[in-house]
């Protein structure tokens, strides 16, 4: 007899769903059984949410509790405003059903803890745990993900520090909430996995340097974050978006680590390995390596069939968002905070 | 002709005697006619390389020395504001290696007596002078990249090459390790943002030691007054001890700068294992030195200002204080 495939509905061509849509679609292991929405979308979130279930060849379900009744759907794939963030992830929980939650998860640390609330008190129809999984794709970078074996391992020795460049180019405008709610949760999360450490204290700063909207917004486009983190480790990290329209590695911009350990260093390039490309369109660096959305995905997948956690959850959402606000604190008040955020 | 006095004829002084050397012969013309050294077989040893017969365990005899016009001091750090006051004293131009000074209060006396007798003064910021420095320089303030609001310097090395007796690790004759190499890069900062400085955070380890009584490890986080940030991270902690990774970035707010061991010419893959070959210092020196000379022969303010080295000294201080205190240091206050 065949394995069942693992059932999926997307909610909400909206955020990363974009990414995250094609890769549920592409798995193996997964069928894909229906775009959803949540009440009163944006007319072009509708129109996104009916162009992909025609590709998808699946139905366009405009009542998320319709997808939700269904019991043969096992995993919610959940992108939706921000704001209605918490209260669709209960209600998913609250159905039994498995989720991967876009990031930012939430905007605040109290909305996470009552997502997890609900999600540790739910179980599936078969009366599993509730696998939650955030989109901390970064850390399925395989580069990352071999890094963290090789530091395991002991091929640096103990580490005492972590750099990260985390600076995505070709930018046109920032992210209306902010590039350090936006994208700080992918150099912050890979740093806490690589070295198994907590932060203690937290400095930053930041500035809204290159676009207009960050500018109007009051919102930064560009800063850098250093932690004290246990074991005396220091652990800092560039984050933020750049017009620069020509990177050699395109809208990826700079995307590195590098960890100092008392026998050893070790650098990761997120963007290698790649050819260098001097074609018609001009030179770029061209990445070759697995897609990591794809990875994480499959990853969660994997957890959900054979009802493990996810290396991504909500205790590891809430860690790099706790250090994001701390972050944007400290920029603000140009001051030193201490972990953890009272 | 300039007629030089070499006061410390230590590790670097090497350096600046091969500099001067080249100024013999050359536009403007310089020479270094005595020395002086504790060691007086280190002085002689100098006198002899350079093939001059005056050296002295005193730099004051040195000083009396009628026909020096200018000093050179290669000494350690915290003999230079006590060696600068009296060149200044006495009519000599200076050439002094950086740090500038190791307390502020020095730093201050020393420029008051500079300005009151009137002599030329000229820190040796090194990273001034060097081709990677001034090209980035030019590009910057070609407006290449736009403003510059970001930088991010890590300079990586291995352990000094020296034992407990060694002077490099004893932080009352240096200074510290934060302010003796630090102080260079706070400088380049200053010099490639074109802003003016504010609050230093910064975190140091002693990581080869935890006997050891200085930071061999430790970054900055500068803050400027156009809201730029530096970020200045110093090794000599890194292991294995060939590892000399380093990499610089400034972004701008139309583009951005890179370069770093990632892109140097040579890459040695030997028995050692695997090195970056970066390019000869030395020039660094010739330049920085005939900078000076020039300065002096054409009597025009030296490129290096001591109100410039004071503010690296200054920087370089808080940043020592904010890793004691853990706190960001305002600049301005006590600093
Ligand atoms: N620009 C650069 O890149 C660079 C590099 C290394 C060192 N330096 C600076 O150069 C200076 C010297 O460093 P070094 O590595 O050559 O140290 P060093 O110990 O090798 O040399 C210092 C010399 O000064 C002599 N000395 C000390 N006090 C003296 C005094 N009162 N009178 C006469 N001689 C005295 C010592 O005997 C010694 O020979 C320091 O300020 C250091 O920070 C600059």
């Amino acid at each position: 007899m065949a394995a069942q495939k693992l059932k999926v509905a997307i909610l909400s061509m909206s955020g990363q769903q974009a990414s995250y849509a094609p890769a549920f679609y592409d798995n193996p292991r997964v069928e894909v059984v229906a775009i959803t929405e949540d009440e009163s979308p944006a007319p072009e979130t509708v129109q996104r949410n009916r162009e992909t279930a025609q590709k998808f060849g699946v139905p366009y379900i405009e009542k998320l509790d319709d997808v939700l009744a269904r019991e043969d759907v096992a995993v919610v794939s959940l992108c939706s405003t921000l704001e209605r963030r918490v209260a669709l992830a209960q209600k998913i929980a609250r159905a039994g059903k498995h989720i991967l939650g876009d990031k930012p998860l939430t905007n605040t640390l109290a909305e996470i803890d009552a997502i997890r609330q609900v999600v540790d008190a739910s179980r599936s129809k078969n009366g599993e745990r509730i696998k939650f999984m955030v989109g901390h794709n970064y850390r399925f970078n395989p580069a990352i993900l071999q890094a963290r074996q090789l530091l395991q391992a002991g091929n640096a020795g103990l580490p005492w520090a972590i750099h990260s460049d985390w600076v995505i180019a070709a930018g046109k405008r920032a992210a209306p909430v902010g590039e350090f709610r936006n994208h700080a949760m992918y150099p912050l999360d890979a740093m806490l996995y690589l070295v198994a450490s907590r932060p203690q204290t937290v400095y930053a700063t930041t500035g809204a340097f290159f676009f207009e909207n960050a500018k109007a917004g009051g919102v930064e486009d560009m800063g850098f974050i250093t932690m004290n983190m246990d074991h005396g480790i220091i652990a800092t990290t560039s984050l933020g978006r750049s017009p620069i329209q020509n990177h050699l590695n395109g809208g990826s911009g700079d995307m590195t680590i590098r960890i100092m350990g008392t026998h050893g260093m070790l650098v990761v390039d997120a963007n290698r390995p790649h050819w260098l490309v001097y074609g018609k369109s001009g030179a770029k660096n061209m990445y070759y390596g697995p897609n990591r959305v794809y990875d994480m995905v499959d990853h969660f997948v994997d957890c959900v069939l054979h009802d493990r956690s996810p290396m991504c959850g909500l205790e590891d959402a809430r860690n790099a968002l706790e250090v994001t606000l701390a972050a944007l604190q400290s920029a603000k008040e140009n001051r030193v905070i201490k972990l953890p955020l009272q | 002709m300039i007629k030089v006095g070499l006061i410390g004829t230590g590790g670097i002084s090497r350096n600046h005697q091969a500099a001067w050397l080249k100024l013999k012969d050359a536009e403007p013309q310089a020479e270094i006619i005595g020395v002086a050294d504790l060691v007086a077989e280190r002085a002689q040893e100098a006198a002899t390389r350079l093939g001059i017969s005056r050296w002295t365990t005193n730099y004051l005899e040195l000083l009396d020395w009628a026909d020096v016009t200018a000093v050179d001091i290669c000494t350690t750090e915290n003999t230079h504001a006590q060696i600068a006051m009296d060149a200044a004293m006495r009519g000599k131009h200076i050439l002094v290696e950086k740090p500038l000074t190791t307390t502020l209060s020095d730093a201050d006396h020393l420029l008051e007596v500079v300005s009151k007798y009137g002599v030329s003064l000229m820190p040796a910021h090194t990273h001034r002078f060097y081709d990677y420095s001034r090209s980035a320089k030019n590009t910057i303030d070609s407006g290449e990249i736009g403003t510059p609001i970001y930088l991010r310097y890590c300079s990586g090395g291995g352990f000094w090459r020296q034992d407990w007796s060694g002077n490099r690790i004893s932080p009352v004759e240096t200074g510290g390790n934060v302010l003796t190499n630090g102080v260079h890069i706070a400088d380049l900062a200053n010099w490639w943002l074109g802003a003016k400085p504010i609050s230093v955070y910064a975190q140091g380890r002693n990581l080869t030691s935890s006997h050891l009584e200085m930071y061999d490890y430790f970054i900055m986080t500068i803050k400027y007054d156009n809201n730029a940030t530096a970020v200045i991270e110093m090794s000599r902690a890194n292991m294995p001890r060939s590892n000399s990774f380093m990499s610089i970035n400034v972004l701008g707010t139309e583009g951005e700068i890179t370069s770093g061991t990632e892109h140097n010419s040579q890459r040695l893959h030997g028995d050692d294992g695997f090195k970056f070959v970066g390019p000869d210092y030395q020039h660094g020196f010739d330049r920085e030195i005939r900078a000076f000379a020039n300065a002096l022969e054409h009597q025009e303010p030296p490129p290096v200002t001591g109100a410039a080295a004071r503010l690296a000294v200054a920087m370089c201080l808080a940043a020592e204080r904010s890793i004691q205190t853990g706190e960001v240091i305002i600049l301005g206050k006590d600093f």
